[in-house]
């Protein structure tokens, strides 16, 4: 070996000081829980535009999906989602689902929504721009807006992405919609989404 | 082979074939075909072996590292091994980088890739066993959609045949891209961590730079590492990354394992293993 400088040694631990820990890197996980959740407006099935300060002053849950990705095909089949949509529904929280698949339209939004008995919105963001706005990187990947208007949920909608729990299953979302709903802080703001990768144009 | 693999979508299309020599089983679902690999002929008393599951992937298409990145799912095999057998950890081979649409950065294999583990038959084999060893494999598909896909491979060896290497080319080759301490190949040094949080690593190769470096990160319970870049001049590498804590998350100091990955003088994928400690936050 040549330069004896202030090289550690072979196959070093390297000591690595955490500075402040940010989250406002652009290409990391998006906007950081606790900040502003952006708005967007954004066509249903039925063509009728749907925007998210639409639903001001109530939780609104995000969920990002893609009719054609095995895990949300899972999800809909064992009807997490409507289960999870219409329990919360009389307690004052919306549920949104966005498509951002490049090739995502409003009929194969409908046909999907009819045939999986989906009784909320379901938006095309075929551009991506909302998607991108929030940095959602999965299908599904979930947000929850709180009343206050900010960020207060993102990642995965459960702790079992092979589908194989059963007693130890914790669905992340309904766990901080009780907490919202109670008035407490949420407990895991925060999750890894896991899934498809949203098939997004650019 | 492959128009049964078209037809058979998702649905596992298990073909067991008992190749007399190579000891395999093959199987066929969308888009990946997979089979069991046995490192020998017949069991030798005391004497470890391989198994290998590899996976042959369309065209076009890939599957996940142990770690996905951003989406998808990592590839997993169980082993079910006769009574006394016991085997090591899976070794997965240095993986590559997927970039999609969205700066989605994924880790996985595409064309081809084996994940072996090496099997200890126990101190008292009686000299006429003869067992079946079993892998279940699991892994997720993506090019532009994504397919969940299984199959189960099985393979029967005994100990009372003649005692040669099989598939010592395919073994030797994906065992070779299994990421090694880096001894004798590099030096690795801490530069710096800023205020933003970004954290830099340098690597000073015992020669020139080699090309294809890349930087895949182990999953980690309490960080997302985003923002990766490598650069290389000359003879050092220059890595930078991320490490954003999830909210809410309040983890103690801890390590960082990575697999830095590069193509050899001969165009041969190969890794080194990193470790980086993280302070706590």
């Amino acid at each position: 070996m040549r330069k004896t400088h202030v090289l550690a040694s072979l196959l070093a631990v390297v000591a690595v000081a955490l500075a402040a820990r940010g989250f406002a890197d652009e290409s990391g996980s998006g906007i950081a829980i606790g900040s502003r959740a952006p708005d967007f407006a954004l066509q249903d099935q039925d063509g009728k535009t749907v925007s998210l300060h639409d639903f001001a002053g109530k939780t609104v849950v995000l969920e990002w999906t893609n009719p054609n990705c095995p895990f949300v095909q899972r999800h809909y089949r064992e009807k997490t989602m409507q289960t999870l949509s219409d329990q919360f529904k009389d307690k004052g929280v919306a549920w949104l689902a966005i498509n951002s698949s490049f090739f995502a339209t409003n009929d194969q939004d409908k046909q999907w929504a009819t045939g999986q008995s989906i009784s909320y919105p379901v938006l095309n963001d075929s551009s991506g721009s909302t998607g991108h706005a929030y940095n959602a990187t999965n299908t599904p990947d979930m947000f929850i807006v709180g009343v206050d208007g900010k960020l207060a949920y993102e990642g995965a909608i459960d702790n079992d992405p092979t589908d194989e729990k059963t007693g130890d299953k914790i669905n992340y979302v309904h766990q901080a919609l009780d907490e919202i709903l109670a008035g407490k802080s949420v407990s895991v703001p925060q999750t890894k989404p896991y899934g498809c990768n949203v098939k997004y144009k650019d | 082979m492959r128009m049964l693999a078209a037809f058979s979508g998702v649905r596992n299309f298990a073909v067991s074939l008992f190749l007399l020599m190579a000891c395999a089983s093959s199987a066929f679902a969308g888009h990946v075909q997979t089979e069991l690999l046995t490192s020998v002929s017949s069991i030798e008393l005391g004497k470890p072996f391989w198994l290998g599951v590899r996976l042959t992937i369309d065209s076009g298409w890939h599957i996940y590292w142990e770690n996905a990145g951003d989406a998808g799912l990592p590839t997993r095999v169980k082993f079910t091994l006769p009574d006394g057998f016991s085997a090591g950890p899976v070794l997965y081979p240095t993986p590559s980088r997927f970039l999609a649409p969205g700066n989605i950065t994924m880790f996985g294999y595409e064309n081809s890739v084996m994940l072996m583990t090496k099997i200890t038959p126990p101190a008292n084999l009686s000299a006429d066993f003869q067992g079946e060893f079993k892998a279940a494999v699991h892994w997720l598909v993506c090019s532009d959609v994504c397919i969940l896909g299984n199959s189960n491979v099985s393979l029967s060896l005994g100990a009372s045949g003649k005692v040669s290497p099989v598939n010592q080319n395919v073994f030797d080759d994906w065992l070779a891209q299994i990421p090694q301490s880096a001894a004798g190949n590099a030096k690795v040094m801490r530069v710096d961590s800023n205020d933003s949080g970004k954290e830099s690593i340098k690597v000073v190769w015992s020669h020139p730079a080699p090309l294809a470096v890349d930087f895949f990160p182990e999953a980690m319970d309490d960080y997302n590492i985003t923002s990766i870049g490598v650069t290389s001049s000359q003879d050092t590498t220059s890595i930078t990354f991320t490490p954003q804590l999830l909210a809410g998350r309040h983890p103690g100091a801890t390590t960082l394992n990575a697999v830095l990955g590069y193509n050899d003088k001969e165009g041969n994928r190969r890794g080194l293993i990193l470790s980086v400690a993280l302070a706590a936050p």
